[in-house]
């Protein structure tokens, strides 16, 4: 899956875009509107601060005043047990919220470069609605991460399989999506032939999107329903 | 607590005084009294062995119970006694050869004055012995052992977010040469070497927030203690009631029994091992 973010081998036609721009939309409004993918940043953020607060100037994970000592660029693992932050006005710690559970593997001081874990019907607001997901999740950042660096400005690869809901409506997720330093969201789309296309969208203004295939990068418009490429526009 | 268990120490010590009243003496290295060890040899039946390391009873021929000495007096030191056991199996036992295995446990506790935290541990052995007879002053004994070793601290709440476990495991191999000099004295050659031992995996669990936990899982390489070794000259001494163990070797600090091991520079590489004891 990395290999097909860093060289998508589709190429894309009208006839390609006419099949999947619908899932492209779909998936990127629940993507959005659900912000699950926040949800569980946020976790690991705030593990990583945890961290972060535990490491001493010398890069040591300091334990010593739990009673198990200080450990000298630590390597190992954290299972994180989130308990999610529900549909309630206040946040609660109520196992009826679901939970997010997370695996990070810990070298030389640093996180490791994947985590992955599953959701267990995690319920949590996003701008006033009931949001929830339920499912797996991986998350690669491409390097070791060490305590001290922002996640959030990290280019960071999510795979999710389940089911996302978002103001009462539920549906399916089984997508892979990029989200670079810059803010911008690629999404893998994978075609029947099993080769493979990323559509992204970016950040600061999302109808400014384009599509990386193997023949390059090229702007696109869903609405609009056309691309455009150094050889021509085609529309679907 | 602690009372419970300088009684029951006082009853195991009294018991064994009693035992050896009702049994007949007996010492001296003979072809039924053989050294016990880092064998593959049992006490007999109804035979007791008291010592300063160790305190064993023959339940039958194939099978003697023993309990450590050193735990519970340094359990006493430390206002935490550590109960012990070790059941030894000579389940084979003709002709030249005899073969033996053995399982014990030691469980105890002990306060951090520092940290304020109580570190719960747990070890339990696993042994593999042979005994070969070469002839009447020859014999030669080799065997393996398992250590588990389980620190489990557990903090005030109070005090702190954390609960942690420590877990080590070892594997030991020995071979010693038994040369018999006299009925008194024999010579003994024993060698210690542990082909693996796992970095010790330190386990806790910390709060990261009122919403999140996580169990933190460690990897600490402490000390390398794979192929730790040692070489022992010694002697045993034997005499009608009273015995006595003593060897000065180079390498590791073997704690026998436990198959615990010392880093080499802990005792400059000098490689101890003392026992007294009586046997009836």
């Amino acid at each position: 899956m990395l290999e097909d973010f860093d060289n998508p081998d589709g190429t894309v036609t009208a006839m390609i875009m006419a099949e999947v721009a619908s899932q492209i939309e779909e998936a990127f409004e629940d993507s959005q509107s659900s912000d699950f993918y926040n949800e569980i940043l946020d976790v690991i953020e705030a593990t990583i601060v945890w961290l972060d607060q535990e490491t001493d100037e010398d890069g040591n994970l300091d334990l010593a005043e739990e009673g198990l000592g200080t450990f000298r660029a630590p390597s190992g693992a954290l299972a994180v047990d989130h308990t999610c932050t529900g549909w309630g006005d206040t946040e609660t710690n109520d196992p009826e919220n679901g939970t997010l559970t997370l695996a990070l593997t810990l070298g030389g001081g640093n996180i490791g470069a994947l985590v992955w874990g599953f959701a267990d019907d995690c319920k949590y607001l996003v701008r006033g609605l009931r949001a929830s997901y339920d499912g797996d999740i991986a998350v690669y950042f491409g390097r070791p991460v060490a305590p001290s660096e922002p996640i959030a400005e990290l280019e960071s690869v999510f795979a999710a399989a389940g089911t996302i809901g978002f103001g009462g409506v539920t549906a399916s997720l089984n997508e892979a999506f990029r989200i670079t330093e810059s803010g911008r969201f690629d999404l893998l789309i994978r075609l029947r032939d099993r080769t493979s296309f990323i559509y992204f969208f970016e950040s600061n203004n999302p109808s400014v999107q384009g599509i990386i295939d193997v023949t390059g990068t090229f702007a696109c418009n869903l609405e609009r329903r056309e691309c455009v490429k150094s050889t021509g526009t085609f529309s679907w | 607590m602690r009372q419970v268990h300088w009684h029951i120490f006082l009853v195991a010590v009294l018991c064994a005084a009693t035992w050896a009243r009702s049994s007949s003496a007996r010492a001296y290295h003979t072809d039924k009294i053989r050294l016990l060890d880092s064998t593959a040899y049992s006490l007999p039946r109804r035979d007791v062995r008291v010592g300063l390391m160790k305190i064993s009873y023959g339940i039958i021929d194939q099978l003697q119970i023993s309990t450590y000495t050193m735990p519970w007096l340094l359990g006493l030191i430390l206002e935490e006694v550590a109960p012990n056991l070790e059941l030894k199996s000579t389940f084979y036992d003709r002709r030249r050869l005899a073969l033996s295995a053995s399982f014990g446990f030691v469980e105890g506790a002990y306060q951090d004055a520092l940290t304020k935290t109580e570190v719960r541990y747990l070890l339990f052995i696993a042994k593999l012995a042979s005994s070969v007879r070469l002839n009447s002053r020859l014999r030669v004994h080799i065997g393996g052992q398992y250590t588990g070793t389980d620190f489990v601290g557990d903090s005030e709440p109070a005090d702190t977010d954390l609960r942690g476990a420590a877990v080590v495991y070892l594997l030991q191999l020995w071979g010693m040469f038994e040369w018999r000099l006299s009925r008194v004295v024999a010579l003994t050659l024993t060698l210690r070497w542990v082909p693996w031992a796992s970095d010790v995996l330190v386990r806790g669990e910390v709060a990261i927030d009122p919403n999140t936990g996580a169990t933190v899982g460690i990897n600490v390489e402490f000390v390398d203690l794979t192929n730790a070794y040692a070489i022992i000259p010694g002697f045993v001494f034997s005499w009608k009631r009273a015995n006595i163990r003593v060897g000065v070797g180079y390498g590791n600090f073997f704690i026998e029994g436990f198959g615990l091991v010392a880093p080499a520079s802990a005792l400059h590489n000098i490689s101890p091992e003392f026992d007294v004891f009586v046997r009836f």
